[in-house]
């Protein structure tokens, strides 16, 4: 209990004792921290997650909702009858260029849909850890005066990594839900189209009918950008790793 | 590497040890070694200045250029 209390505290102490504020930067230090809470509580989130579903039998909700929009129709708002097992619900938030809403449907009827839920609900939270836990290492090696190290470069090469495979996750996950609620949510009048490979939905591109219902994206190229910004940021540190010993060596 | 360096040589005219002289320099004994051994990428202009002022010698006393050519 104390050796966990000195670990944090003991920095501050010492910095403001010795006047070690240049090795150990002050800033640094709270960010490490930040990311030590990150990940304890995406650990913590993890196994929560596991612990929940094992002991609950109807962890697994079987309700779900997405994003939609619907053609301008002023005379019938919607134009559209629903017919599936749950009355789906159409709740407009903006009715100036399109109706936009989200509708609500089951998903007792999709094949293996406890073990896909499973899979991409572990591999979101192993990525929120992985990407913590480097974190927490980079921001400990600036901390500690020394970031331009070999394994910072690898660290966040491996974020850039994972942040590319949150953007593949999130891709995934919108693809199965268009693709299960285009097979099988039916729609007694109209149909479902989907925007799947449209990263940005500007609605010039899509001529909706009064009959027709556009399934929106839960992915977004923010990830991607991200992803290149932070391998970029690899990349001078990479740079940064070679000047360090080149400095190392000349005496 | 063409450039060799004769530290050692110089050391042995002023009957020196590598660690009095780095004891003088102010520059630790692991350093010197390695710029005895020729381990070193570059040397700077400060160390050289205080090595050479403290073996009483010219920077051509201690490094040396060699032709792998010739």
């Amino acid at each position: 209990m104390y050796d966990w209390v000195f670990y944090y505290a003991e920095p501050l102490v010492s910095s403001s004792k010795n006047n070690q504020k240049n090795q150990r930067s002050t800033v640094a230090y709270l960010l490490r921290v930040l990311a030590d809470v990150f990940f304890y509580l995406a650990v913590i989130g993890t196994l929560g997650t596991t612990v929940t579903l094992i002991f609950t039998d109807e962890s697994l909700s079987r309700v779900n909702s997405w994003p939609v929009s619907t053609a301008i129709n002023k005379v019938v708002p919607y134009n559209i009858e629903i017919a599936t097992l749950l009355p789906i619900e159409l709740n407009s938030r903006s009715t100036s260029m399109i109706n936009r809403g989200e509708i609500r449907f089951s998903s007792s009827d999709w094949p293996h849909y406890s073990l896909i839920y499973l899979v991409l609900l572990y591999v979101k939270l192993l990525i929120v850890v992985f990407i913590a836990h480097f974190l927490r290492h980079i921001f400990y090696s600036v901390e500690n005066g020394q970031p331009f190290t070999v394994k910072s470069y690898h660290r966040l090469k491996y974020i850039a990594l994972l942040l590319l495979l949150m953007f593949g996750y999130s891709l995934t996950y919108s693809f199965l839900h268009h693709w299960y609620i285009m097979n099988y949510v039916g729609l007694a009048k109209g149909e479902f189209v989907s925007s799947i490979w449209t990263l940005i939905i500007t609605f010039k591109d899509f001529q909706l009918s009064e009959y027709q219902m556009l399934l929106h994206n839960k992915h977004s190229l923010v990830l991607v950008y991200c992803a290149a910004c932070v391998y970029v940021l690899a990349l001078v540190f990479r740079e940064g790793c070679r000047l360090k010993q080149d400095s190392d060596s000349i005496v | 590497m063409p450039i060799i360096v004769n530290l050692d040589v110089m050391l042995a005219k002023r009957k020196m040890s590598l660690t009095e002289l780095s004891e003088q320099v102010g520059i630790s004994l692991n350093n010197l070694s390695l710029l005895k051994k020729g381990k070193v990428k570059g040397v700077r202009f400060n160390t050289l200045n205080s090595i050479c002022s403290v073996l009483d010698c010219k920077p051509g006393d201690i490094l040396d250029y060699v032709d792998n050519h010739e």
